[in-house]
């Protein structure tokens, strides 16, 4: 039997939520506060379904509305606006996995101490997998606006973890043993 | 060098700099390089040199967020992807509260009732 296009909207929300969830993460300070915003994200997209085109890109959508959300909050805590550039991903806490505990430590830090909007271009584009044009939509900006961020993000993750871009300089023990495992 | 040498011109009053070497700006230190940059700065018969927007690091003082960027080497490219993709998917795969779910069926029954 085939669902219900309210139910089917639902599941679909609901498969999202993962992604939305790590999404606001990257954005905000806190996980409460990524929570509360994914809620927001939830009862606004539910309430807007309408304008919502079935076949349309629905992750997009969403990030686009969550990412407003954050803007609207962020705009209403002008003291919590210095968050943006550096905090705010700085609690990006993980478990440390399969790399050495040291490896993604340096990692996060180096993600958290990028600037906003190279972060978030970096996490739409090579993290979420969105197309150039579609992070460029959600964000707002020329789609080679969004390159030239993310290229950033790039080359100053590479040059805060040692690998400047002249010559990989493996120098950290997890990344040779992750790299020989290839 | 006579002392008449040393007045300062119009020019160097004016722009900061001597268009002549009447100063002795080449027997001061860091006269010659000063005096280079002083007329690269001013010389606007020069070329562009890197194309109709100029040159990189013109662009890169005007704040072009289109700049090209160096091309990082494919391993540091890999590296980085890996490692955002383990930070990522650390927090995708965080378990999900149930007030989510609570809060879709909840959505979902409102719109139901109405």
């Amino acid at each position: 039997m085939k669902a219900a296009p309210g139910d089917e909207f639902q599941n679909d929300l609901a498969k999202l939520v993962p992604n939305l969830r790590a999404f606001a993460r990257s954005l905000t300070s806190s996980a409460d506060q990524a929570d509360d915003l994914v809620q927001e994200t939830l009862v606004k997209a539910w309430n807007g379904r309408a304008g919502f085109a079935p076949g349309s890109n629905l992750k997009a959508w969403l990030f686009t509305i969550l990412r407003n959300a954050f803007l609207s909050e962020r705009r209403k805590r002008k003291r919590e606006a210095q968050d943006v550039d550096g905090e705010g991903a700085a609690r990006l806490s993980v478990r440390a996995g399969q790399l050495g505990h040291m490896d993604m430590l340096d990692f996060q830090s180096a993600l958290s101490a990028l600037p906003a909007e190279q972060r978030e271009a970096l996490l739409l584009i090579g993290a979420e997998g969105f197309s150039y044009e579609d992070a460029a939509l959600m964000c707002g900006c020329a789609v080679g606006t969004m390159k030239s961020r993310v290229n950033r993000a790039r080359s100053r993750l590479a040059q805060s973890l040692g690998y400047d871009g002249h010559g990989y300089e493996a120098h950290d023990d997890g990344l040779v043993a992750q790299r020989a495992a290839f | 060098m006579a002392a008449a040498d040393w007045e300062p011109n119009l020019d160097s009053r004016v722009l900061g700099f001597a268009t002549v070497d009447r100063e002795g700006f080449a027997d001061r230190p860091g006269g010659p390089e000063a005096r280079r940059t002083n007329e690269a700065m001013t010389n606007t018969d020069r070329k562009p040199s890197g194309g109709p927007f100029g040159s990189a690091n013109d662009q890169r003082q005007c704040g072009n967020d289109e700049e090209p960027q160096a091309a990082l080497n494919v391993e540091a490219q890999d590296a980085i992807n890996r490692h955002l993709r383990q930070v990522y998917g650390d927090l995708l795969s965080a378990p999900i509260p149930d007030k989510f779910k609570a809060l879709l069926s909840e959505l979902a029954s409102e719109g139901k009732k109405k």
